[in-house]
């Protein structure tokens, strides 16, 4: 009989290994779309529905602490970065977690959050 | 007897003309009264001031779902005050309250003798204290929270203490509560020792923390009367007078220590232990803020 532990350190290797591949190699647009999303309704990631609405990509229970993200789509990816990466350089009194700067989202996961946004808003 | 320890050391201050109570809650007047004209403010006119308050709520969410204006006195219902679904959820489901049962429960544990023949009823003056409690002790210098003081109990009479947050104490509490509904919150802060447990718990409440980098502000103060995810924020004012809590969530009653260990959490970072002096003086500073308002515990949470 397999562990129950054997099982949890296996499939915690694979994620692991998946995270890593997924940081390094080029993705392809449909592919940064996905990690997107996943990113975006991850709760211990971005979690931006727990705060934002997103016109058009039909997520129940959305907050409304923030503003509706679907009328950002058309900032430049910069400004959007920036944001996701650390809010309370534009505003300074912003509620919105810094979740790049403490390293909750990676580089690649905060260009694909914005990748998510753009293809739902466009 | 917990509670008169505190009292009568109060007293003989007074007396001697050390100083009066008075003076050391200057500060914390302030912040209860700017909390208050806050939150009255705030829900006056939703509708009306929704870009000052509310700038990314749909305004027909507002016309919809708020009601306003919240009086003073309905603030002790938490997001019931102005969120009418729920309001109507949790009407619905205290058809049947969820916390009858356990409440009973309480009510025999706290009316049963522990072995040596004594009970709770040694301990505490009547079952109907809970709006006594927290209270800062100025014999032992520290913030003693009711949960504190029912685990003290048992000590004292050889009975090995409750776990705190959930289960017996919790039940216990209800029914002091229960028995409690009515009185008026007034937590004191006696001398300078207590006004600095009070500045800590206030410290607390303003340290953003965790990768969140949030606080209690952001998402009770300034974040109430909005929604995180499909959860409505509650207001701070008020936010106690209902503990202990039946919680769906929980699958049963949860004490203010609970919540708070979940909240603090809920900010990135691990839950803190209960009971510590640090989430004592959090509810110190909590209770304080609902000063004037009755006990209505326990109730029902989602
Ligand atoms: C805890 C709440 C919260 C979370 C989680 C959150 N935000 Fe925000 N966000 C806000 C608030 C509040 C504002 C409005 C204040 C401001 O501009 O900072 C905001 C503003 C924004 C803006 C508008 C910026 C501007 O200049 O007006 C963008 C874009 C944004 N958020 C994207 C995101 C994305 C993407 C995520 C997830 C990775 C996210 N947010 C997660 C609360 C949050
Ligand atoms: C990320 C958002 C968030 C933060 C930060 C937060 N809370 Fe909460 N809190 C909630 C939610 C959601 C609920 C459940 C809905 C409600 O009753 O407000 C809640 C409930 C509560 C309740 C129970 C209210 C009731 O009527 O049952 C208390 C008390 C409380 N929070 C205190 C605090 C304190 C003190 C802090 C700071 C340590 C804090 N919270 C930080 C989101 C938060």
């Amino acid at each position: 009989m397999i562990s129950k532990k054997l099982v949890s350190a296996l499939s915690c290797t694979v994620v692991l290994a998946t995270a890593a591949v997924a940081d390094n190699h080029k993705m392809s647009e449909e592919e940064l779309i996905k990690l997107g999303k996943e990113t975006y309704m991850n709760k211990s990631k971005g979690n931006c529905l727990a705060c934002h609405a997103l016109t058009g990509a039909g997520i129940d229970q959305e907050g409304n602490m923030g503003p509706n993200l679907a009328n950002f789509a058309s900032l430049p990816d910069e400004y959007f970065y920036n944001k996701i990466w650390d809010p309370n350089k534009n505003n300074p009194n912003s509620m919105m977690p810094p979740l790049g700067r403490n390293h909750r989202v990676t580089d690649q996961e905060i260009k694909a959050i914005i990748a998510f946004v753009k293809h739902v808003a466009k | 007897m917990f509670k008169k320890t505190g009292k009568i050391i109060l007293a003989a201050i007074t007396l001697s003309g050390v100083a009066y109570a008075g003076e050391f809650n200057t500060q914390a007047e302030k912040d209860r009264i700017a909390m208050q004209e806050y939150f009255l403010e705030k829900f006056s006119d939703p509708l009306g001031k929704s870009s000052k308050y509310f700038p990314y709520v749909d305004k027909e969410e507002i016309k919809e779902k708020y009601i306003w204006p919240v009086k003073l006195e309905d603030f002790a219902h938490g997001t019931a005050a102005w969120y009418k679904p729920t309001k109507e959820q949790l009407a619905q489901i205290n058809d049947f309250p969820p916390y009858e049962i356990p409440l009973d429960e309480g009510r025999e544990l706290y009316n049963t003798a522990f072995a040596n023949g004594k009970s709770y009823a040694d301990c505490f003056e009547k079952p109907g204290v809970k709006h006594e409690y927290p209270y800062f002790d100025v014999e032992r210098n520290e913030v003693i929270t009711l949960g504190q003081a029912i685990n003290e109990c048992r000590e004292a009479n050889g009975e090995t203490p409750l776990r705190y947050g959930k289960g017996d104490i919790a039940k216990i509490m209800a029914y002091m509560a229960y028995e409690s509904r009515g009185e008026v919150i007034n937590v004191e802060i006696p001398n300078e020792a207590a006004k600095q447990a009070y500045e800590n718990g206030k410290k607390m409440f303003y340290k953003q923390r965790g990768y969140f980098s949030l606080n209690c502000v952001e998402c009770h103060v300034d974040g109430s009367g909005q929604r995180i995810r499909a959860e409505a924020l509650s207001p701070t004012l008020g936010q106690v007078t209902h503990f202990p809590v039946y919680r769906i969530k929980w699958g049963g009653l949860g004490t203010m220590q609970r919540r708070l260990a979940g909240c603090v959490r809920d900010t990135g970072v691990e839950k803190p232990k209960m009971q510590t002096k640090a989430l004592k003086e959090l509810e110190f500073f909590v209770t304080y803020m609902s000063n004037g308002f009755e006990i209505n515990g326990p109730d029902t949470r989602k």
